[in-house]
């Protein structure tokens, strides 16, 4: 009994350790942007608007899921935690790739992982559904909404991803 | 019986690291990216007009017919300049334009008078109010809009405020209106931060 005892501890404790490495990693922690007269639709004109959008590269972050078994299915959602934000500038997010999928995984599961753009609201949204480890999933972002009518000062936002197991 | 309660301890802590993993909303496993948006101060204005130079000129004939006066009050009126601005300060609540001769004097006997219209339709923001008076222009700056916010107002003529300038003699005693020939004057534009 007391061996049985010991190794049902041993068990879960394997299990314990094992399963609860998951992490998830933003590999790009910052996205900053200084808007100037530069940023006006026709640079330095009086008169005219900042651009309206910005934009990332296609792969300005990448994502890593680890610490998954490779037949366990997750999911990411996003959200946004406000710092000081205005709700006329409108940020989304987009996934650009599937990354790199651990050699006997699903990886990004395409099929049921949204496509184009996503406005992030501060409610977290599914965002990308996969299978196993994968690292380097590329993220594009933008901001639309903005202009000279949004009261000029620093605005931030955080950005959250956040990881669950068999969605 | 102390071992026994330390595999029990055991136990349960292993109980519960297994089942913490992905399953349920998952606590800790989260990575960010703070956006960092940064509207930094604009300040840029110009004169617009439809065709040509925001440049002026009153052309003052003589009468044609002996005993009259050369024209009536005003003598010379132009409203094609439209003054157009992009502005956004973090620091400064607002701004206003002032205007002043920066260069030359009026002819004597004359004054130039400055009516400025409210900010047209187009644009966004928080444009400014124009000054609801005449404005009689000098060496000395004046304010001819204020309460300039983060705004744009539209870019060309037609868009911003419409400049309505006005010549005036000043009395009908003609030997005051000594001036001949042409007389060049220079106006400055100045947004200045409240």
């Amino acid at each position: 009994m007391k061996t049985l005892t010991k190794l049902i501890t041993l068990f879960f404790l394997l299990v314990g350790f094992y399963s609860n490495a998951q992490v998830i990693r933003s590999q790009t922690d910052k996205w900053e942007n200084d808007l100037d007269g530069n940023n006006l639709t026709t640079p330095n004109e009086a008169g005219t608007d900042l651009e309206s959008s910005i934009e990332t590269t296609s792969n300005y972050n990448l994502v890593d899921v680890a610490g998954i078994s490779p037949t366990t299915g997750w999911k990411i959602t996003v959200s946004k935690e406000d710092i000081n934000w205005n709700a006329l500038l409108l940020p989304s997010i987009q996934r650009t790739g599937i990354g790199t999928k651990c050699a006997p995984c699903a990886g990004v599961n395409i099929g049921t992982s949204t496509i184009g753009y996503t406005q992030i609201t501060d409610a977290e949204q599914d965002f990308i559904f996969g299978e196993g480890n994968v690292s380097d999933i590329p993220l594009q972002y933008k901001i639309d909404g903005i202009s000279l009518a949004v009261p000029a000062a620093r605005y931030q936002t955080v950005i959250v991803f956040t990881l669950y197991g068999d969605p | 019986m102390k071992k026994k309660k330390l595999y029990s301890l055991l136990l349960i802590f292993s109980c519960f690291l297994a089942l913490a993993q992905p399953g349920n909303p998952t606590f800790g496993l989260r990575g960010s990216t703070l956006f960092d948006l940064d509207i930094r101060p604009i300040s840029v204005m110009d004169l617009e007009v439809s065709a040509g130079s925001p440049n002026l000129t009153f052309n003052l004939s003589a009468s044609s017919e002996a005993g009259l006066v050369f024209n009536s009050n005003p003598v010379a009126t132009s409203n094609t300049i439209w003054l157009n601005y992009s502005c956004a300060n973090p620091v400064v609540g607002s701004r206003h334009i002032d205007i002043s001769i920066s260069a030359g004097t009026m002819a004597d006997g004359f004054e130039l008078r400055l009516d400025v219209g409210t900010a047209s339709g187009g644009g966004g923001g928080t444009k400014g109010i124009p000054n609801p008076s005449t404005v009689v222009v000098s060496g000395v700056a004046q304010n001819v809009v204020t309460g300039i916010q983060s705004a744009f107002t539209g870019n060309g003529a037609l868009s911003g405020h419409q400049l309505t300038f006005s010549l005036f003699y000043l009395t009908a005693d003609f030997d005051q209106i000594s001036h001949t020939g042409s007389n060049v004057i220079t106006l400055s534009y100045t947004l200045v931060d409240d």
